[in-house]
């Protein structure tokens, strides 16, 4: 019987990719010089753990690459070799690789092998060049620990179920050097009790040989979590014991924070269902469908609700509190599967000490990056798409906010810059800021860069508000020069773009000479509106209610129409113009006449209309039905949503809608 | 090749044996419990027979230990018979080796 790897494949990439996050933010904590030996080891058990999946599936580059990388990291383990900047550097750049080879065995693509033997190279050239670099004097002293060993090895019952066997890491470890092996067979029950397929031995052992810890460590590190494990030194170099091994099993099992956090998730290979036994991994689409079901719920409910209003007599009561109780527990069922969408920002979060750890290195600068409120949970797909917009911010904070060196130092300033990195909940959204404290943005440079590109008129007075708002105007950048960090062609108004598509703003608040602050505003969700239903006709439209500012009865004197732009009406001290649902879509409307209708003032991508509509009928948060995956693209919608009573009403899209009839009455 | 008939069946009385299989695994480890429960209580010294074991692994090695520890305390013999590596590299790395008894000309395959 062969088993069928490839079912394994997904688990591997998925865990690997979070793995190698681990090491990443392992690496940038890793201090050059005085390495934390339980970073270093959580890099190394990534590696391992990647070689290992490697070797199983039969991804020879994977194993083969990681392979070297463990032999640099097990000098560095056993402090061989000291942790220098370069190094650090090597370290990096093959996180950068193994998530390309990664990325490319899963896609089925070919990998990279000249990027991939060249880092190998350089990997290999600095083992090989460790002699001559010894480690600086003065660090620590090197456990050189060689000798005698006492191992106490007790796997838990479910080990031989994982497909680990004792035997196997045994013979590996008899390859260390002279093993005695004791079994302990005291918690063995008799014959007809035991489970033939658990395990209740123990052993204990003695290794003597020219061998390390961590050579022996290596041998169970893809048990660690389904067994206690107890190394002591015996002999060799007087250390004290260490019988470390033990709390590292336990801190897999014990979800605690930080740091054991990531080595948990680094080894969890084997450990997937024994360590982070709180957690199981759910595909996404599973998650939809049952949003979606709890949708259909939640529509189901509205319309026995409606039902339940036109019902008398005796037990009309009675059914009418239990309708009240299915719509609260329909309310917090839904609430439910909403939190199990939301992921904290620190997924977005995690990318960015990276990146500007290897920008300050390219534009000679030095930048501290400071993140607060990387809990904050946000909706999955808002996560998704807000992490472009964050880079290009931080991007721009790092390239244009903060100065050099020299320069801040003449302003008085501390030389390194500091970007802020913060989230948080406000009310039903989130707010997440990037901020430094580098030159503010100038209101001179703006102005002049946006009249240079033909943006405003020569003579054009603006307030600070307006000049700020121009930096968000499309071709406009402001670097002096383009530099290959930001003022790639995109801009802010791609950011602002894709925000606004999210239903959120961005703001921007700025200190000349002190710094500036962008403000992102998210809906937590993008899978629920708030909405108002407005009747045209026979109709029923939604309207977001975060658009609405007013909505108000106009008389027909205070409405004029213009040539090129139809029917305007003056509303607080401007003209907006008309926009008549029914003519949009085609619909017979009940009333034809302005003052016999309502206008609703809305806003959208900073443009004001009135939406001319019969009548308004309520408020009700609605779920948002893709228009796009089950019919197609509408220009002016956003998509659609089932009504209490079974009808479909659309949920207008109001910056396409009016866009659409602006350039309409251009025609 | 000629099928192999259960020694179980064909042994002398008195006497009872059991033969390993070629492959003693875990998922083998069920069936291998069952044949030993049927030899546990029988009073006269019970033979197992590993010259055909080519791999065995801990599941395996603990059921056969635990097989002989118990009818040891009840006063009952269990002798190991036929020399295979397999199972003298695994009762040597398990530290089986006084309880199995490896036969001794295994030590030098």
């Amino acid at each position: 019987m062969s088993l069928d790897l490839s079912q394994f494949h997904e688990a591997f990439f998925a865990e690997s990719v979070e793995a190698l996050d681990s090491m990443e933010a392992a690496l940038l904590k890793l201090d050059v010089g005085a390495p934390d030996p339980e970073l270093i080891n959580t890099v190394f058990r990534v590696a391992h753990s990647i070689k290992g999946g490697g070797a199983t599936f039969g991804f020879n580059e994977i194993t083969s690459f990681t392979h070297s990388l463990e032999t640099l990291l097990e000098e560095l383990r056993a402090q061989r070799m000291a942790v220098s900047a370069a190094i650090s550097d090597l370290l990096l750049k093959s996180v950068d690789v193994m998530r390309e080879m990664l990325r490319a065995v899963h896609a089925k693509q070919s990998i990279d092998a000249q990027r991939v033997a060249d880092l190998q190279f350089d990997i290999e050239l600095a083992i090989a060049q460790k002699s001559s670099d010894p480690p600086a004097p003065g660090s620590a002293p090197a456990p050189a620990a060689r000798g005698s060993w006492s191992i106490r090895f007790r796997p838990y019952p479910q080990f031989f179920a994982r497909g680990n066997d004792p035997l196997r890491m045994l013979r590996e470890l008899a390859t260390l050097g002279m093993l005695e092996v004791q079994a302990d067979l005291s918690l063995l029950p008799a014959l007809p009790e035991l489970d033939p397929q658990a395990c209740h031995s123990a052993w204990s052992m003695q290794l003597t040989g020219n061998v390390d810890e961590a050579a022996i460590r290596e041998v169970f590190d893809w048990a660690t979590g389904d067994c206690d494990l107890e190394i002591e030194c015996l002999s060799g170099a007087g250390e004290k014991p260490e019988p470390i091994e033990q709390t590292r099993a336990a801190a897999a099992v014990l979800e605690s924070p930080a740091s054991a956090t990531s080595s948990a998730r680094s080894e969890s290979q084997s450990a997937a269902t024994g360590a982070d036994s709180g957690s199981i991994r759910v595909s996404v689409e599973k998650i939809d469908e049952l949003m979606n079901t709890v949708g259909e719920l939640v529509i189901t409910q509205s319309m026995l609700r409606q039902l339940g209003r036109g019902i008398e007599g005796a037990a009309a009561d009675r059914l009418r509190s239990g309708l009240a109780q299915l719509e609260r527990n329909v309310r917090e069922l839904q609430e439910s599967v909403m939190r199990v969408r939301m992921l904290p920002i620190s997924f977005v979060f995690n990318r960015f000490p990276r990146m500007v750890r290897d920008l300050a290195q390219r534009l000679d600068k030095q930048i501290e990056l400071k993140m607060s409120g990387e809990q904050t949970e946000l909706d999955k797909t808002v996560l998704e798409k807000i992490g472009d917009p964050l880079m290009h911010l931080v991007r721009n904070s790092i390239d244009h906010g903060i100065e050099r060196p020299a320069l801040r130092a003449a302003a008085g300033k501390s030389a390194a810059g500091t970007v802020r990195l913060h989230a948080c909940h406000r009310g039903g959204n989130i707010a997440v800021e990037v901020s430094d404290d580098g030159s503010g943005l100038d209101r001179e440079r703006i102005l002049a860069k946006a009249r240079e590109r033909g943006l405003i008129g020569a003579s054009d007075a603006f307030s600070d508000d307006q000049v700020t708002e121009l930096i968000f105007l499309p071709g406009f950048s402001t670097a002096a020069q383009t530099t290959d960090v930001s003022g790639r062609g995109v801009g802010l108004d791609v950011v602002r773009r894709n925000i606004k598509e999210l239903g959120g703003k961005i703001e921007v608040q700025t200190d000349p000479g002190r710094g500036s602050r962008f403000t992102i505003t998210l809906p937590l969700t993008l899978a629920i509106v708030d909405g108002q239903s407005v009747a045209v006709g026979r109709e029923t439209y939604i309207v977001p209610l975060t658009s609405i500012i007013e909505s108000l009865q106009l008389k027909a004197e205070n409405v004029n129409r213009l040539s090129g732009r139809g029917e305007v009406f003056a509303f607080r001290g401007s003209y907006l113009p008309v926009i008549r649902l029914h003519e949009v879509f085609g619909v017979e409307p009940r009333v034809r006449k302005l003052h016999e209708g309502l206008v609703v003032v809305v806003e959208g991508d900073g443009r004001r209309a009135g939406l001319f509509v019969d009548d308004l009928l309520g408020q009700q948060q609605v779920v948002i039905k893709s228009l796009e995956s089950n019919y197609g693209r509408v220009e002016g919608v956003s998509g659609a949503t089932i009504l209490g009573d079974g009808s479909v009403a659309l949920i207008l899209d109001l910056p396409g809608l009016i866009r659409l009839t602006a350039l309409r009455a251009a025609a | 090749m000629k099928k192999r008939i259960p020694p179980a069946r064909t042994a002398k009385p008195r006497r009872r044996s059991l033969a390993l299989p070629g492959e003693c695994t875990l998922a083998a480890a069920e069936g291998l419990k069952l044949r030993l429960m049927r030899l546990l209580t029988t009073v006269t010294a019970v033979t197992v027979d590993v010259r055909r074991v080519r791999r065995i692994d801990t599941a395996s090695m603990q059921l056969l230990a635990v097989f002989v520890r118990d009818r040891a305390t009840s006063g009952r013999a269990v002798r190991i018979t036929g020399d295979s590596a397999a199972f003298a590299e695994a009762c040597r790395l398990l530290g089986l080796g006084g309880l199995l008894g490896a036969p001794a000309a295994a030590a030098a395959g």
